[in-house]
């Protein structure tokens, strides 16, 4: 018995070993391309713009109402476009050293489907956990600037952003292992996120932008489209983890903190069943796909 | 070869399924229409004339009128049978009177209507409240009379029932039959106080009347600011949050058909301050602070009023059904905050820093620009203005500011739900604001200009080896 444990923990030691150096060796190769920069400066840029439009509201309406504090918005922005960006990094990554023939050659050594799907996983964490620092920076500056509320909850939204990335990450690693081709993985990433963030999006549009009266009967089609909506939404919120962000973000605004601790330990056990996924679909197609 | 015969399967299957659908599309709307033949309410039918159509496919029906309390008010409402749940408020009294009238399809407004004035029978009966098949409450048809003042409608609102429904009904019109009276006897007054001014003038000429023999005018008597509603019967329900089940037993045991109901008995889920936020620059344009958490922004060197009001935050469609039970619009997984009359809290504490300043609420006055365009918002004076404007407080932005401000009671209490967090808003920043997003730049090309100059470092070193 006594045997058996050691033998396991000796097992993990060497696989956390190589899941360490697969994790350094990925993430210097985003730190060292100018693509996750660029990708932070274009997420801050479009937080800034709407950022811009609400101060221009203001100034033109003469006062405002803000329910959220009005950093959430950039956060979720930046999170959304800065994930994406870096699950795909890692999907291509994953998918390329399996068409490149290098998974064979790493799976020859002392790594294994965990430890190749872990190492690459936390490697991007890592990267998203530096962003989400140059994020609160940049987010501490503006609220200086422009004399917004300093809320805590800035941090913790921080904080449930890496999980938010972490679970697009493994779902980008999940799409390149079932996926196999780079190019089919690229395509249905791509397609996925596109689908699930549109959802959430024209839900939030429908909802909210276009008034329906009161006396609009079933059959009204904005009506049956927000229904519809609604429903494919109560679904997708989930499985997407951009859904449980906001809805963390607003359960953090309404000080609701069970709540908020919900929607983060969901976003946990997104991570964790899409990780799961990952290590047994490639431990069943194997290093050649 | 050998994929032929496959092929003229398939077209034959799909020869058979085109059939299919032709034969389907012919007999499904027969069928509906069928079914819509066997009783029920009407069907919305599309017609240039809708009224006559309407009336004349109205259907007698049982449903139930519902006089709900909104939470400053009571309120009047309809439950035709399509709509198969009642909302009420929690801790009021709500009545339900069963009745049987007719129901007409109004394509108008999409709804269906009743038709009271062909038809409005009150149905004898108790009505049995359930939870969980469990009977709960029973409870008798009694009259009610709700009584309000209409100077402060919200205030001195009273439901009466039973006996004391019709004792306030009866006070209130021997109150309008004295009005009555006494109008009549101002009316033959003033006729005498004329036909004698008359004589006086006739007497001293227009202008010459001395003032001490001139009689004193008769007063014109105020009309009562009471109001009570004419009695009815119903059945009066305060009942606890909670999902019931409703039913109508008749006077011989039945249950009447179409009385049951499902009951949604729903409470506020937080109650605050809410404010109503006039910009000075704006004052017809107000806009509204529900949440207690909500932060106020506001542009610097402009002066907002605040207006105070209580307010309650419901779920969206059970608030909406209550007051239109057919509304459809209403979202269950949506929350509104509902205003339930002013607060007369008359001093609004700010704090900016360490200084703490009281404003006292005040009225004022929206003076119009004579000869340019704009309007002054002065403080109302009544010696020299006829009415105010709006009433609220004052609070002055400067560049930079954050002020929390809440409400003080009259014993120096803190307003639960007051608190506000009111910010001047950094509006000319664009250029920073923009050129901070170019920071992951600066910090990339570093990283790679440092990576370079290592990789540089490193090449050095193996030659020089």
């Amino acid at each position: 018995m006594a045997t058996n444990l050691s033998s396991v923990v000796r097992n993990w030691q060497h696989r956390w070993r190589a899941i360490r150096t697969i994790e350094k060796r990925n993430s210097q190769a985003t730190f060292f391309s100018i693509g996750i920069y660029i990708t932070v400066a274009v997420a801050l840029f479009s937080a800034a713009l709407a950022l811009n439009n609400t101060v221009r509201s203001t100034d033109q309406n003469d006062a405002l109402v803000a329910l959220q504090p009005l950093s959430f918005a950039a956060i979720f922005l930046c999170t959304a476009l800065v994930s994406i960006y870096i699950a795909l990094t890692s999907a291509l990554s994953a998918s390329r050293e399996r068409d490149l023939g290098t998974l064979e050659v790493l799976f020859y050594g002392p790594v294994d489907e965990a430890s190749f799907v872990l190492g690459k996983f936390l490697a991007q964490v890592k990267v998203y956990a530096v962003v989400s620092l140059i994020v609160l920076v940049w987010t501490n500056v503006i609220t200086w600037l422009l004399n917004i509320a300093f809320s805590l909850d800035t941090v913790f939204v921080l904080l449930t952003s890496i999980f938010v990335a972490s679970a697009v990450i493994a779902f980008g690693l999940m799409v390149a292992m079932i996926g196999g081709k780079a190019r089919s993985a690229l395509i249905a990433f791509i397609v996925t996120v596109l689908v699930l963030v549109g959802l959430q999006i024209a839900d939030v549009v429908v909802t909210t932008a276009i008034q329906i009266p009161e006396n609009a009967t079933l059959t009204d089609p904005v009506l049956v489209i927000r229904t519809a909506l609604g429903v494919i939404n109560s679904v997708v919120r989930w499985i997407s983890p951009y859904a449980q962000l906001q809805l963390g973000m607003d359960a953090l605004a309404q000080g609701v903190v069970p709540s908020y601790l919900f929607h983060v330990g969901i976003t946990i056990i997104q991570t964790v069943i899409m990780l799961v996924i990952s290590i047994l679909v490639l431990r069943k197609k194997g290093a050649r796909g | 070869m050998s994929l032929r015969p496959v092929s003229q399967f398939h077209r034959r299957a799909l020869r058979a399924t085109a059939l299919g659908l032709l034969i389907l599309s012919i007999i499904l709307p027969g069928i509906a229409l069928a079914q819509d033949d066997d009783g029920g309410l009407p069907e919305p039918t599309p017609t240039a004339q809708p009224s006559s159509e309407s009336f004349r496919s109205a259907t007698q029906t049982f449903v139930y009128t519902t006089t709900y309390f909104d939470g400053m008010q009571y309120g009047a409402g309809t439950v035709p049978p399509v709509s198969d749940t009642i909302y009420l408020l929690a801790g009021q009294e709500n009545i339900i009177a069963p009745r049987k009238t007719y129901i007409f399809y109004w394509p108008l407004t999409n709804e269906y209507l009743a038709d009271f004035r062909r038809l409005n029978e009150l149905v004898e009966g108790s009505l049995e409240v359930l939870q969980n098949g469990q009977l709960v409450q029973t409870v008798e048809l009694e009259p009610f009379v709700t009584k309000s003042d209409s100077d402060d409608p919200v205030n001195t609102l009273e439901l009466y029932r039973g006996d004391e429904a019709i004792a306030a009904y009866a006070a209130w019109q021997a109150t309008q039959s004295q009005y009555q009276r006494d109008l009549l006897e101002y009316s033959r007054l003033d006729d005498e106080w004329r036909a004698e001014m008359m004589d006086l003038i006739k007497q001293y000429g227009m202008g010459g009347v001395p003032d001490e023999v001139v009689p004193p005018q008769p007063v014109n008597p105020s009309p009562p600011t009471i109001k009570v509603t004419e009695p009815t019967d119903g059945f009066i329900l305060d009942l606890a949050p909670g999902t019931y089940q409703i039913r109508v037993v008749l006077p011989d045991g039945s249950v009447q058909p179409n009385s049951e109901k499902r009951l949604v008995v729903f409470s506020a889920r937080r109650e605050a301050i809410a404010y109503k936020l006039i910009p000075a620059s704006r004052w017809t344009v107000p806009l509204q602070s529900d949440n207690p958490i909500s932060v106020i922004y506001v542009q610097p060197d402009t002066t907002i009023y605040l207006q105070p009001y209580e307010s309650s935050e419901y779920n969206e469609r059970s608030y909406g059904r209550m007051i239109n039970p057919q509304n459809e619009a209403a979202r269950a997984d949506r929350w509104t905050w509902k205003s339930e009359g002013p607060n007369f809290s008359r001093t609004l504490r700010m704090i900016d820093g360490r200084t703490v300043t009281d404003i006292p609420l005040t009225s004022y006055k929206v003076e119009q620009r004579i000869g340019s365009r704009g309007y002054d918002i002065v403080v109302f004076d009544p010696a020299i203005h006829d009415a105010s404007s709006f009433g609220g407080f004052e609070v002055k932005m400067r560049p930079g500011v954050r002020y929390t401000v809440y409400l003080v009671d009259d014993e120096g209490e803190v307003v639960p739900g007051s608190e506000r967090e009111i910010r001047a808003l950094a509006t000319n920043q664009s250029g920073p604001l923009y050129a901070m997003s170019l920071l992951p730049i600066v910090v990339g090309v570093a990283v790679l200009v440092f990576r370079q100059k290592s990789i540089r470092q490193i090449k050095l070193e193996d030659i020089s080896q």
